[in-house]
C-alpha cells in the first residue's frame, strides 16, 4: 500500500510541477507522508521463545498426536501477530488449528494445541512460522522460530497370525515359538534317524526294530529364537504403494508379535539402500523397530536389484529369516541359497492380485491367468527347498493367510 | 472549491485505506490494538487534512511561490510524522 501511496503522491507532485499549480502538491501530502511512514517508523521486534511438544513422538497410522506450542515474548507488546506452524506434507490436522493469530502482550506466554494424524512416515517438525504487522504503518516483521521435534508414523499393526514359527538355533530361554529339538520337551513332535550325539534316552526302540535302524524321538519345546525380518524395499517388486504399504504393516506385525513372544527381532529394509535394526528384545527395540517400518520407503538401486547381496551374515547362523516380499523370479536362487546355508526361511507374500483386479476383458483375465501360474510355479520351486510360504491377501486380516509349509525334497 | 473541502477530499482514500485495513486485521487485533489504529489513524487523517487545506489556500492566496509551496509541503510532511512518532 505505501508503494501506490508513493506512486500517487509523485504523480500528483509531477503534475504539480508540470501545470505550475500548487493545489497538486496539496493533494499529494497525505499520500506522501503515508508513504514516509516506513522511513520514521521501525517495523515490530519479533523477540519469541517457542516450543513444541508431541503427545508422543511414536504414533500408528491414523492414531492422533496431540501437539502443544508454546510461546514466549520477550520483547514489547506485539499486535497483528500470526503463527503458524509449518507441517511437512503427510501430516495433517483433525482437531483445532495448526495457526494462531492476535495480541501478544509483552513478557506473556502462549499456549496452543492441536492434534494431528499423518500417513506412514518419519516426519522432522522444524520451525513456527511468525509475523507481526504494525496495523497503522502496515509494517511487518517475519521469522522462523526454530522448535524441532521428530515424529515417526508407523504402519498400524494387524493381529498376528497363529502361524507357529521355530528355527534351526534356538535360544537358551523359554519363549513360545515352536522348536524341534531331540532330547527336551514335552510335546512329542515325530521321529528321525539317530545322529551321532543323540540322547541315548530319546532312542525309540520299536521303531529300530520294526525299520531295522536307529531312530531316536523327537519333541518340540516353546523356545525363544532368533529372528530376522526382510522387508522387501524395492519398486519393482510391487504393483501398487497400498501392497507396499500392505507389507510393512504385515513386517512390523510379525515382528512385534516375536517380540511378544519373547524372541529377539532384526529388521532389515532391502531397496534403495538397506537399513538394519540389530537384533534385540524388550521395549525400548520395539520402539526402535517401529522406527524402522516408519522409515522403509520404496526404491531402486542397481546393487540390490535383487536378493544376491542380502547381507546375511548379521543374522544369526540357523535363525528365522522371515522374507516380507511379493517375491520376483529372480528371488527364487537366492533365497534357495538362504534356505542351504541352514536359515530357516520363510516368506510372507501379499497378493497383488486383489489389489489390482483385472477387467473383463480377455486379454486381462489371461495376464491374471498367466501371473497366477507363474506364482504357482515360483511356489513350487521354493517348497522344495523347504522354504515356507504365507500367502497373504492384504484385504484380509493377517490371520487369515494360507501357509504353504515347504519340505526338502 | 474550499479549503476545507478540499482538505477532506485529499484525507478520504487513506481513510478508506484504514477502514479496510480494520476490517482485514479485525480477527488479529484485540480493542486495545483496534482502540490505538482508531486513535492513530484519525490524527494522522485530521493532520493532513489540516496541511493540506492550509497548503491549498496558501497556494491559492499567492499566485506562484512555487518553490515556497513546496518546502512548506516537505516541512509539514516531516513535522506531522515526528508527532506521529513521538505520539
Amino acid at each position: 500500500m505505501r508503494t501506490a501511496a508513493c506512486g500517487i503522491a509523485l504523480l500528483l507532485v509531477a503534475a504539480g510541477f508540470l501545470r505550475a499549480e500548487g493545489a497538486f502538491l496539496a493533494a499529494a501530502l497525505p499520500f506522501a507522508a503515508f508513504a514516509a511512514l516506513g522511513a520514521f517508523f521501525s517495523p515490530p521486534v519479533l523477540a519469541l521463545d517457542a516450543s513444541r511438544t508431541l503427545s508422543s513422538r511414536f504414533a500408528p497410522v491414523a492414531g492422533r498426536v496431540q501437539v502443544t506450542l508454546t510461546l514466549r515474548n520477550r520483547g514489547a507488546r506485539l499486535e497483528c501477530l500470526s503463527l503458524r506452524d509449518v507441517l511437512p506434507e503427510g501430516l495433517e490436522v483433525v482437531e483445532g488449528e495448526a495457526s494462531w493469530s492476535g495480541t501478544l502482550e509483552a513478557g506473556a506466554e502462549l499456549t496452543w494445541s492441536y492434534a494431528l494424524e499423518g500417513d506412514r512416515g518419519c516426519y522432522a517438525l522444524e520451525a513456527l512460522d511468525a509475523e507481526a504487522e504494525d496495523p497503522f504503518t502496515t509494517l511487518k516483521a517475519r521469522a522462523s522460530l526454530p522448535c524441532p521435534c521428530s515424529l515417526a508414523v508407523y504402519p498400524r499393526a494387524f493381529a498376528a497370525p497363529k502361524q507357529a514359527f521355530g528355527a534351526g538355533a534356538v535360544r537358551p530361554f523359554a519363549g513360545r515359538s515352536r522348536a524341534k529339538r531331540v532330547g527336551s520337551g514335552t510335546d512329542f513332535a515325530g521321529t528321525r534317524d539317530y545322529t551321532p550325539g543323540d540322547p541315548l534316552k530319546c532312542l525309540n526302540w520299536r521303531a529300530e526294530a520294526l525299520w531295522g535302524r536307529p531312530i531316536v524321538n523327537v519333541f518340540e519345546e516353546e523356545r525363544a529364537i532368533d529372528a530376522g525380518i526382510i522387508l522387501d524395499c524395492r519398486c519393482e517388486a510391487y504393483t501398487c504403494n497400498e501392497q507396499f504399504e500392505a507389507a510393512a504393516a504385515a513386517a512390523l506385525s510379525l515382528a512385534e508379535d516375536f517380540l511378544d513372544r519373547g524372541d529377539r527381532v532384526a529388521f532389515l529394509n532391502y531397496g534403495s539402500l538397506i537399513s538394519w535394526t540389530p537384533s534385540g528384545a524388550g521395549r525400548e527395540h520395539r520402539l526402535r523397530l517401529r522406527m524402522a517400518a516408519a522409515r522403509a520407503e520404496l526404491g531402486a538401486h542397481a546393487a540390490f536389484d535383487r536378493f544376491d547381496n542380502l547381507p546375511i551374515r548379521i543374522f544369526p547362523p540357523r535363525s528365522l529369516v522371515l522374507v516380507v516380499s511379493p517375491l520376483r523370479r529372480e528371488d527364487v536362487a537366492p533365497l534357495r541359497s538362504l534356505r542351504a546355508l541352514g536359515y530357516e526361511v520363510a516368506i510372507l507374500r501379499p497378493d497383488p492380485s486383489p489389489l489390482n483386479e483385472p477387467g473383463a476383458a480377455a486379454t486381462e483375465l489371461l495376464a491374471q491367468r498367466m501371473l497366477d501360474l507363474e506364482s504357482e510355479v515360483l511356489f513350487s520351486r521354493l517348497l522344495r527347498a523347504g522354504i515356507t510360504i504365507l500367502d497373504w491377501n492384504p484385504l484380509q486380516p493377517l490371520g487369515a493367510l494360507r501357509v504353504h509349509a515347504g519340505s526338502r525334497s | 472549491m474550499s479549503p476545507e473541502a478540499f482538505g477532506f477530499l485529499s484525507a478520504l482514500p487513506l481513510a478508506f485505506f484504514f477502514v479496510v485495513q480494520a476490517a482485514r486485521l479485525r480477527a488479529r487485533m484485540d480493542a486495545q490494538a483496534h482502540r490505538r489504529l482508531r486513535l492513530r489513524s484519525a490524527s494522522f487523517l485530521g493532520a493532513c487534512a489540516v496541511s493540506s487545506a492550509v497548503l491549498y489556500a496558501w497556494a491559492g492566496a499567492v499566485p506562484l511561490p512555487f518553490a515556497w509551496t513546496a518546502l512548506l509541503a516537505v516541512v509539514l510532511v516531516a513535522l506531522l510524522l515526528g508527532l506521529l512518532k513521538r505520539g
